[in-house]
């Protein structure tokens, strides 16, 4: 060999063993630095999609929980992610967050079966999870699930419809039109419990008359036809639908029958879409239901931050958020009323 | 006597021999059936929502049916409604651009949408089922992106298409007039006559020397425009740009094609077919409210209905694929 050979060797042997030196030091500092994590705490909170507004409202609150916690003192930081939709990406997301053991888990999920998976994994490694808005299937795979009440929701809604029908003056029996959302969905479910939980008792005292009740799959285009045909057929005093789109379609069909919403026909919504809120402000919408999805994200990292500073059991394994009832009083200040900070039922 | 016989005997033949004898024949029935059991059904208020509730598919069916005639088929149909409905909805409500040239930019993303099909089928040579479900799922995903799924609302200018002449709105004029103009299209000019010819034997046209590509290309880009109305038209019913419009409507298009007697095979067939077909759906759905049968019941009775139409218009048939 040589000397230039043997030259190069050295360098080459130096430069394999300071490799080694740093990987070794960078090793050792990684899993200092990783040991050290738990005396902070690490949430994840993962979004279904925060291109829609109403979870972004839902971060919003989550973010808002977090300033508060810090302001208090305590370590603790967020990363949000964002599924945009795909339960395949949110599974990834959370996988991932598993392995990067995050204290504790909010989750919003994309799907309430595609979720579970991930969410096993998640209990296997002893992560406490908080599900919002949706629920999984599998209820012990979180340890509280903080969302609506539809049904209350709901009956809310028809009773907001009922003032409204006896503030009118119109002669009963009023014929009720009742608009239905996707047949086995949750919301629609409920909702439709909650509008019968009212109305019922209404129809065998004969103050109500259900005279019409159609699924329109909680969308405006199939609302419009369906309202148009039974406005064909039926004296109608007032609708209730299972979301503002087809409340919106429904009032869309009164204008078209030559018909006043909001005068010849009340007409009742669910979710206080923008859209919706604009018809209320018009007069053309009675009422809308507002959720409350700043609560559902501030509630659940307080309830994660509880369960794992202080092992909390909440006082049931579902805590309902607040729905609110918006019509053209409060049209303008709702958003304000449920986008402010309450205390969670049950704290220690 | 007997001459009187013969001759109306021979009208009732020719009539018979017409393509669209059978689907008249079955929108007939349906409509004698349905003013008999429901007396709201004739109702002048009644007739006006049908024609109303039938115009957006009618354009979506006469577009399917062209192409079903070459013996492709199209998915984008529903897909393609939304996205021209939202873009022109867009160029007037958020960009300010009046509303006759908002809607020509929806028309034109339409056929944008078409000639991509065309040009998928013809030039990459990809199936048209699958060309057009490509489309049909991109289309959809694009008006969900831009929209977040919600509706760009407080649209004005479309009045004109719900405004009435002669007792009728104008949008249902302009289905009419779309169906004529269709009608001799595929009758009375050489497209059409080509149409037919790749429908019935696409390899005997090619080796006759015609541009069967130029043909199909031309035959989407038309069908992209046609559902692109139909999204204008679904503006201007919902006063709204409605990310969900016309989901699913591929289905309603190509039944109401197979109702109106034209045979997914391809060659076979009338555009005023397809116009009675997309009219008997949305009869059957008006009818089944009127009565206000089960909404569970109502999906079961409507594929009765369908499937017994459908068994009349192929009786006599050889065999079908």
């Amino acid at each position: 060999m040589s000397p230039m050979g043997k030259a190069l060797s050295k360098t080459i042997t130096y430069v394999i063993i300071a490799i080694v030196v740093i990987a070794v030091a960078g090793g050792l500092a990684y899993w200092y630095y990783s040991s050290q994590r738990p005396s902070g705490i690490k949430v994840g909170l993962f979004i279904s999609n925060l291109g829609n507004p109403y979870f972004a409202l839902l971060r919003d609150g989550a973010q808002a929980a977090v300033t508060e916690l810090k302001n208090k003192g305590v370590n603790i930081e967020m990363v949000v992610y964002d599924a945009k939709d795909d339960p395949s990406l949110q599974s990834n997301q959370i996988e991932t967050a598993v392995g990067q053991r995050f204290s504790a888990l909010v989750v919003n999920p994309t799907d309430i079966q595609a979720i579970q998976p991930s969410l096993s994994k998640a209990k296997s490694a002893g992560i406490p999870v908080v599900t919002t808005d949706r629920d999984v299937a599998d209820k012990t795979l979180r340890f509280v699930f903080i969302g609506t009440d539809n049904v209350k929701g709901a009956e809310q809604a028809a009773n907001a419809l009922i003032q409204a029908l006896t503030a009118s003056g119109k002669p009963t029996p009023w014929n009720v039109v009742i608009l239905n959302g996707i047949p086995g969905t949750t919301a629609a479910i409920d909702r439709n419990k909650g509008f019968h939980n009212v109305l019922d008792p209404l129809v065998s005292q004969g103050k109500v008359v259900i005279v019409a009740e159609e699924v329109a799959n909680f969308r405006r285009d199939e609302a419009l036809s369906k309202m148009e045909s039974i406005l064909a057929a039926k004296k109608v005093d007032a609708v209730i639908a299972a979301n503002d789109e087809m409340a919106l379609g429904a009032i869309q069909a009164i204008k078209g029958a030559g018909l006043t919403p909001g005068k010849d026909i009340i007409v009742v919504g669910y979710d206080a879409i923008p859209d919706a809120i604009a018809a209320v402000k018009a007069g053309e919408m009675y009422a809308t239901i507002a959720q409350s999805p700043f609560l559902q994200g501030y509630w659940g990292v307080l309830a994660a931050y509880y369960r794992v500073t202080q092992n909390w059991n909440p006082p049931a394994d579902w805590i309902p958020t607040p729905t609110v009832v918006v019509t053209k009083t409060n049209a303008d200040t709702f958003q304000q009323e449920v986008s402010t900070p309450k205390p969670l039922p049950g704290a220690p | 006597m007997g001459l009187k016989g013969t001759s109306l005997s021979a009208l009732v033949r020719k009539f018979l021999s017409l393509e669209e004898s059978k689907p008249l024949v079955a929108l007939v029935v349906l409509y004698l059936a349905s003013a008999v059991i429901s007396p709201y059904f004739l109702t002048v208020y009644n007739q006006k929502i049908l024609l109303l509730q039938a115009s957006p598919l009618v354009m979506l069916a006469l577009g399917e049916s062209m192409i079903i005639m070459m013996g492709s088929i199209d998915l984008s149909p529903g897909s393609t409604m939304a996205l021209a409905g939202l873009i022109a909805a867009l160029a007037s409500n958020v960009y300010g651009f009046p509303v006759i040239l908002s809607a020509l930019i929806g028309v034109g993303v339409g056929a944008l949408i078409g000639l991509v099909n065309g040009l998928a089928v013809t030039k990459a040579k990809i199936p048209s089922f699958v060309a057009t479900l490509a489309s049909m799922v991109a289309a959809r995903g694009l008006v969900l992106l831009v929209t977040g799924g919600t509706s760009i609302y407080g649209l004005a200018g479309y009045e004109w298409l719900t405004d009435e002449t002669a007792g009728l709105a104008n949008m249902v004029w302009l289905f009419i007039a779309f169906t004529a103009l269709t009608y001799f299209t595929l009758k009375k000019t050489t497209l059409g006559l080509k149409v037919y010819a790749i429908g019935g034997n696409e390899e005997a046209v090619r080796y006759s020397g015609l541009n069967a590509d130029n043909v199909k290309i031309a035959v989407f880009t038309i069908a992209g425009s046609l559902y692109a109305i139909a999204g204008l038209m679904m503006n201007a019913r919902l006063q709204a740009a409605y990310p969900w419009t016309g989901y699913g409507s591929e289905l309603d298009a190509i039944a109401a094609s197979v109702l109106g007697g034209i045979q997914l095979t391809g060659g076979v067939g009338s555009p005023v077919g397809s116009f009675i077909g997309a009219y008997i759906l949305t009869l059957i759905s008006n009818i089944l409210i009127l009565l206000g049968v089960n909404p569970y019941l109502q999906w079961v009775v409507k594929g009765f209905i369908l499937g017994v139409a459908a068994l009349t218009l192929t009786r006599g048939l050889r065999y079908v694929k």
